[in-house]
């Protein structure tokens, strides 16, 4: 119980100390975001002198983005980056990872955030000081050295400079403090700035805005005084997600003999030579996304900018004349998960054996009127050699199953008939 | 050399026998009945109705024909204060949008560590489908049993564990 209460004041005094921490270190970062000073390297389009974001910049809300190096949860894919977004009028965009992206970004392999043409942020430096105070503030030295068994760190902060430096990384960490250091990031320790405190921004100008995680913007001009004002088109409403099942193929035939002997009256009980198969067609799984479309318009934007070169060569400014719907398309095989195939004599056969047969052959009665074949594999197959018919008719085969489902879809039953064939007498040559 | 033996030493020598071969018989099936229930190494006795299997079972199998937030409360009523916190801020919304639809099935499969901070670490499998697929959990044990902590990222499963 004792120990209980101590862990938990440890923890509560921890977060305490992170808390504060994280305030002292980010509280810099929000005066410059906050109206605060604004100086060059293009930032000037985005703060006026006092720091106020001009009225002039357009809030693109928070964006999404798939990433390859964000982590995955089983079964359900990656977690997805996230940036708030805002563009200004001459073309620029501003980014603001969260704190979560900003911290996967920083390891991410290769060049993921292209070239900004100014980061609000040392980078590294602001990493250092985000994991020193997450690691420092949550987990007491002595514990936090000794739970990574075989390394030689002295201190939280020498640990977080070796992931900077790509010597270790998170997953290094046990689990828990795993835990502790993805709630830190979540924003949950941060009151007031849940959620939108932000430790980094990402400034890139028109020239260079193909480089963003998100593109450029595709932004009307401040319209020249006496000229009409170009309406932005409303955003098209774009397909809604589609899920369209793979197609279930399934075959099944006799491949020899041509005319099969009932085994009874065939001295070689030759017997009948079966296959079958039964595949599906992968799953399509469409996804609609709608992105903006410009074109270049000789002259400069209404703050006098150019950030693009018409067909004819004069320099120009991007105007939003359009959305376009996108999909992106995935696709998800799917196996046979169990089938089995069916030979059945028909109803009219049995009949005709027992009524019609039976007065030329007194006696005469149903043997086995049916088998079953199996098979397997993803692409099921199922063949049979030799199957010893006793009984003459009509044959009919059957292959029944159920698809193994995909992430986007159940799995599904399936029954086919796939053919039939003729068992004979030597005698008879009609059979029913 | 003769030996003569009374009938009273015989009959007390048949009966040392006899409780000898009950004795042997009795260690040996019990032996047997106890290697038959332990678990085999590095697994636990760990049955499906832990706290933190539950969780993981609604984790994955989100009810949208009901409110986000009640699927929520669900997961979180068999997780950890911190697991519930980070599954609401990053977990939640990835799994609540996805197009996964087909229900999931979840089995215990083993202990893989026991951890310093009293936690464990759980292989489980958990198929979707036909599909079964590998799942580490980091669990915490709460009064009710085992809390689940966090579901581990592939990428982290794949470092500590191998992944598969």
């Amino acid at each position: 119980m004792n120990t209980k209460i101590a862990r938990r004041l440890d923890s509560i005094a921890g977060w305490i100390m992170l808390f504060a921490i994280t305030f002292l270190l980010a509280s810099p970062f929000m005066f410059y975001l906050s109206p605060v000073h604004a100086d060059g390297g293009g930032w000037g389009d985005v703060f006026d002198s006092n720091g106020n974001l001009l009225p002039s910049v357009i809030d693109g809300g928070q964006v999404t983005q798939d990433a390859p190096w964000m982590p995955t949860i089983p079964g359900f894919g990656q977690i997805p980056a996230t940036y708030h977004v805002y563009y200004t009028p001459s073309g620029s965009t501003v980014l603001l990872p969260s704190t979560m992206t900003t911290f996967f970004l920083a390891f991410a392999p290769g060049d993921q955030i292209g070239s900004p043409s100014s980061v609000f942020s040392t980078g590294a430096g602001v990493l250092t000081a985000m994991l020193g105070s997450a690691l420092g503030g949550t987990f007491d030295a002595g514990g936090f050295v000794s739970a990574l068994s075989g390394l030689t760190y002295t201190s939280p902060e020498q640990f977080a400079d070796a992931m900077i430096a790509g010597q270790e990384d998170i997953w290094s960490l046990p689990p828990g403090d795993v835990t502790q250091m993805l709630v830190f990031l979540g924003g949950a320790a941060w009151g007031d700035f849940d959620g939108s405190l932000y430790l980094m921004a990402l400034l890139y100008t028109p020239d260079n805005c193909a480089a963003s995680p998100v593109g450029c913007p595709e932004l009307p001009p401040t319209p020249e005084p006496g000229e009409t004002p170009v309406p932005t088109p409303e955003p098209l409403v774009c397909p809604a997600d589609s899920v369209a099942p793979g197609l279930i193929t399934v075959n099944g035939q006799k491949t020899a003999p041509e005319y099969p002997l009932v085994v009874g009256q065939d001295p070689d009980q030759r017997g009948v030579d079966v296959s079958f198969s039964a595949s599906v067609a992968p799953t399509i799984y469409t996804k609609w996304f709608k992105i903006p479309e410009s074109e270049c318009r000789p002259g400069a934007d209404g703050n006098g900018n150019y950030n693009c070169t018409t067909d004819n060569g004069a320099q120009g400014h991007h105007v939003l004349v359009g959305w376009q719907c996108v999909s992106q398309v995935q696709v998800f095989d799917e196996c046979i998960a169990s089938a089995v195939a069916s030979i059945a004599l028909s109803q009219s056969s049995r009949a005709w054996i027992l009524d019609e047969l039976s007065i030329r052959y007194p006696g005469a009665y149903i043997h086995r009127p049916s088998f079953s074949v199996q098979g397997s594999g993803c692409s099921w197959t199922a063949s049979e050699t030799g199957l010893q018919v006793e009984d003459p008719g009509h044959w009919n085969m059957t292959v029944r199953g159920m698809t193994s489902g995909t992430p986007v879809s159940a799995p599904r039953n399936f029954s086919q008939n796939v053919g039939v064939f003729d068992a004979w007498l030597k005698e008879i040559s009609i059979i029913k | 050399m003769e030996l003569t033996l009374s009938k009273d030493t015989l009959r007390k020598m048949y009966l040392a026998l006899f409780l000898v071969a009950m004795l042997a018989i009795a260690v040996i099936a019990g032996k047997w009945l106890a290697a038959r229930q332990s678990p085999k190494a590095g697994a636990s006795a760990v049955d499906l109705s832990q706290p933190a299997i539950t969780a993981l079972t609604d984790f994955y199998n989100p009810d949208r024909n009901g409110e986000r937030v009640a699927w929520e409360d669900k997961v979180c009523a068999n997780m950890t204060g911190d697991g519930c916190l980070l599954f609401r801020q990053t977990f939640a919304d990835v799994i609540w949008k996805s197009p996964q639809q087909v229900p999931a099935a979840v089995t215990f499969g083993e202990t893989i560590e026991s951890l310093d901070d009293q936690t464990q670490v759980w292989k489980v499998n958990v198929e979707i489908g036909a599909v079964s697929t590998p799942v580490y959990i980091n669990v915490e044990k709460g009064e009710a049993g085992w809390l689940l902590a966090r579901v581990l990222f592939e990428e982290e499963a794949k470092a500590r564990y191998g992944g598969n």
